[in-house]
C-alpha cells in the first residue's frame, strides 16, 4: 500500500514538474518571436513599442499566469482526493494546458488583427532565397554530424561488446525495473533482449538526425524589413540548435547503452542512485532546450551574428531597393489563425512555426495532409492505447 | 546571394527573379561556373509556384546566361554573349524609356547622365575593364 502510494506520488511530481515547465515556456513565448510577427500577424518590428501591442502581451501572460495556476490546483485537488488519478494526470494535464493556451492565443490573434487594419500596419510581403553554390549539399555539412558518428559507435561498440560477453552471461537477464527502480521482470536470454537497448538507441539516433535535418531544410521565417540580418540570425540558430540535438542525442544514447550492464547483472545499483540518475539525465534532456530556446528567440531572433563581407553588401543593396506595402495583401491569408499554413502554390511542406518554435506544415500541399493525419493517427492511437493500459493498472 | 521577392509588385514574380540573378552577374557577385539552387529548391526558399522558378530559368538559358544540369540544377554560364542579337530589344526598350522621359520633361542630356549613372552602378568595374 504503502509502496504504491510512492510510486503515485512520484508520477504526480513528474506530471507538475512537466505543467510547470511547459507552462513558463509558453509565457515566454511573446518575447521570444521575431519582432515582425505578433500573435501568428505579419507586423511592422516598430508596433514593439506600441502601447496596445505591449497591454496585449501583457494581458496574455496575466491569463496563461491564471491558467497555469489553475491547471495545477485542480491537479494537486484532483490528486488529493484520488491518488491513483496521477497516472492518467501525467497523461492529460498538459494537453488540458496547451488547450486553455489556444484559447487564450484565438482573441488575440483577432485582435491583433483588427490591431493591424485599425493602425494600418502595412507591411511588405516578402519572399528571400538564399542561393549558395550547390546549394544542398552544403546545407547537409553544416549538420554537426560528429555527435551522431561518436552515438552510432557508442551503439555498435555495445553490440560487439554484448556479442562477446554472451557465452559468459547467466540465463536470464533483467528486462524491466518498476518505478522504484526495483527489477521486477525478467527474460531468458538471447541474442534478441541483449541487442535491444543498442537497436533502439540506434533508432532514436537516426530520429535526432533526421529532426536535424529537418531543421536544415525547412522553410524560414524571414523578416520583411530585415532579411539580410534574418537569414544570418537563422544561419547561427541552425548551427546552435543542431549542436543541441547532438548533444541530447548522445545523452540518450549513453542512457540506453548504461542499461545494458544491468540487464546483465554486472551490477546492481541501489534504487535511490538509479532514480537520481534517471533525475538528472531528465534534467539535462528537459532543460538545456528551453533555456537555449528561450535565449535564442525563435530563428535566432534573439541572436546577433556577425554578418559576413557578402551579407554587408547585400544589406547595402537591400537598403537601396523599395517594396511595395500593404495592409489587405500579404502572407498573412496563408496563415489559418495564424497557426496553419495552407498555401496551394508553396512547394515546401515543412515551414517555420509563426507563434512559437516548433515546425509547421503547408496543409495546401498533399504532402503535407498525409503527414499531418498520419500523425495524428499516431498520437491518438498511442493515446488511446497508453490511457487503456494505464485504467486497466488502476 | 539573396534573392528577394516582393509580392505585392506589379512586376511578375518571375521576371523579379531573372531582373535580380541578370543583376547579379553583372556586378560579379555570381560568377561563371558558379551553381544556382535547383528549380524545386528555389520555388520552395521563396514560396512560390515551380512553373514560375522554371520560367525564370528558361529565359535565362535561352538568353545564354545559365547552363542547366539534370543533376546538381544549374550553373552561370555565359555563352560568348552575342551583342548584335540584344541591340534590337535594348532599343526597344530605350525608345519606350526615351518616350516616358520626353512626356515628363527631362531633356536628352539628362536621359544620358541617368543611363551611365545606372551603367555604372549596375555594371562592376572588374566587369567594366574586361570590356576595354
Amino acid at each position: 500500500m504503502s509502496h504504491a502510494h510512492i510510486t503515485y506520488i512520484f508520477i504526480f511530481l513528474i506530471s507538475e514538474i512537466i505543467t510547470l515547465i511547459t507552462g513558463i515556456f509558453l509565457i515566454f513565448v511573446p518575447s521570444i518571436l521575431q519582432r515582425g510577427l505578433l500573435f501568428g500577424v505579419r507586423v511592422p518590428e516598430i508596433s514593439a513599442k506600441d502601447p496596445e501591442v505591449i497591454r496585449m502581451i501583457k494581458l496574455y501572460r496575466i491569463e496563461l499566469i491564471m491558467i497555469l495556476a489553475g491547471n495545477m490546483i485542480g491537479g494537486w485537488i484532483l490528486f488529493y482526493f484520488v491518488p491513483q488519478s496521477s497516472i492518467l494526470l501525467c497523461l492529460y494535464q498538459v494537453f488540458a494546458l496547451l488547450f486553455m493556451q489556444f484559447l487564450c492565443y484565438i482573441p488575440m490573434y483577432q485582435k491583433t488583427k483588427k490591431l493591424k487594419r485599425l493602425k494600418n500596419w502595412e507591411v511588405a510581403y516578402i519572399s528571400a532565397s538564399l542561393t549558395q553554390t550547390a546549394q544542398g549539399r552544403s546545407q547537409l555539412r553544416g549538420i554537426p554530424w560528429l555527435w551522431y558518428i561518436v552515438s552510432v559507435i557508442i551503439s555498435i561498440l555495445a553490440m560487439v561488446i554484448s556479442y562477446a560477453y554472451y557465452p559468459k552471461l547467466p540465463d536470464t537477464i533483467t528486462s524491466h525495473w518498476n518505478a522504484s527502480g526495483v527489477a521486477d521482470a525478467w527474460s531468458k536470454k538471447s541474442y534478441a533482449v541483449v541487442f535491444t537497448m543498442p537497436i533502439i538507441s540506434m533508432a532514436m539516433t537516426l530520429i535526432m538526425l533526421g529532426s536535424n535535418i529537418l531543421l536544415y531544410f525547412t522553410k524560414l521565417q524571414v523578416s520583411g524589413e530585415n532579411p539580410v540580418l534574418s537569414y544570418a540570425q537563422h544561419r547561427l540558430y541552425r548551427k546552435i540548435m543542431g549542436h543541441m540535438l547532438g548533444f541530447m542525442t548522445l545523452l540518450i544514447t549513453i542512457m540506453f547503452i548504461a542499461i545494458i550492464p544491468m540487464q546483465m547483472n554486472f551490477y546492481n545499483p541501489n534504487p535511490k542512485v538509479m532514480m537520481g540518475c534517471i533525475l538528472i539525465f531528465s534534467v539535462l534532456l528537459i532543460v538545456p532546450p528551453i533555456f537555449i530556446g528561450i535565449k535564442v528567440g525563435q530563428g535566432g531572433s534573439k541572436l546577433a551574428p556577425i554578418l559576413t563581407n557578402e551579407e554587408e553588401e547585400e544589406l547595402l543593396d537591400f537598403s537601396k531597393l523599395s517594396f511595395r506595402k500593404s495592409v489587405d495583401r500579404g502572407d498573412d491569408s496563408n496563415w489559418i489563425l495564424g497557426l496553419f499554413y495552407y498555401n496551394k502554390e508553396d512547394p515546401s511542406v515543412f515551414i517555420e512555426d509563426r507563434f512559437g518554435m516548433s515546425g509547421n506544415m503547408n496543409y495546401g500541399r498533399m504532402a503535407g495532409k498525409v503527414i499531418a493525419i498520419g500523425l495524428i493517427c499516431i498520437t491518438l492511437t498511442i493515446l488511446i492505447a497508453t490511457t487503456l493500459l494505464l485504467i486497466s493498472l488502476i | 546571394m539573396l534573392i528577394l521577392v516582393d509580392f505585392a509588385s506589379e512586376k511578375p514574380i518571375y521576371m523579379q527573379i531573372y531582373e535580380q540573378i541578370v543583376r547579379k552577374i553583372s556586378n560579379g557577385s555570381l560568377r561563371p561556373g558558379e551553381g544556382l539552387p535547383s528549380v524545386r529548391r528555389l520555388s520552395e526558399d521563396i514560396g512560390v509556384n515551380i512553373h514560375t522558378v522554371n520560367k525564370t530559368y528558361a529565359i535565362l538559358r535561352e538568353e545564354g546566361y545559365v547552363k542547366m544540369n539534370t543533376r546538381s540544377g544549374a550553373s552561370i554560364e555565359l555563352k560568348n554573349p552575342d551583342k548584335q542579337k540584344l541591340i534590337p530589344a535594348l532599343q526597344e526598350k530605350f525608345e519606350i524609356l526615351s518616350a516616358q522621359a520626353a512626356i515628363h520633361g527631362i531633356s536628352e542630356e539628362e536621359f544620358i547622365r541617368y543611363a551611365s549613372q545606372a551603367y555604372e552602378q549596375v555594371v562592376s568595374n572588374s566587369e567594366r575593364e574586361k570590356q576595354i
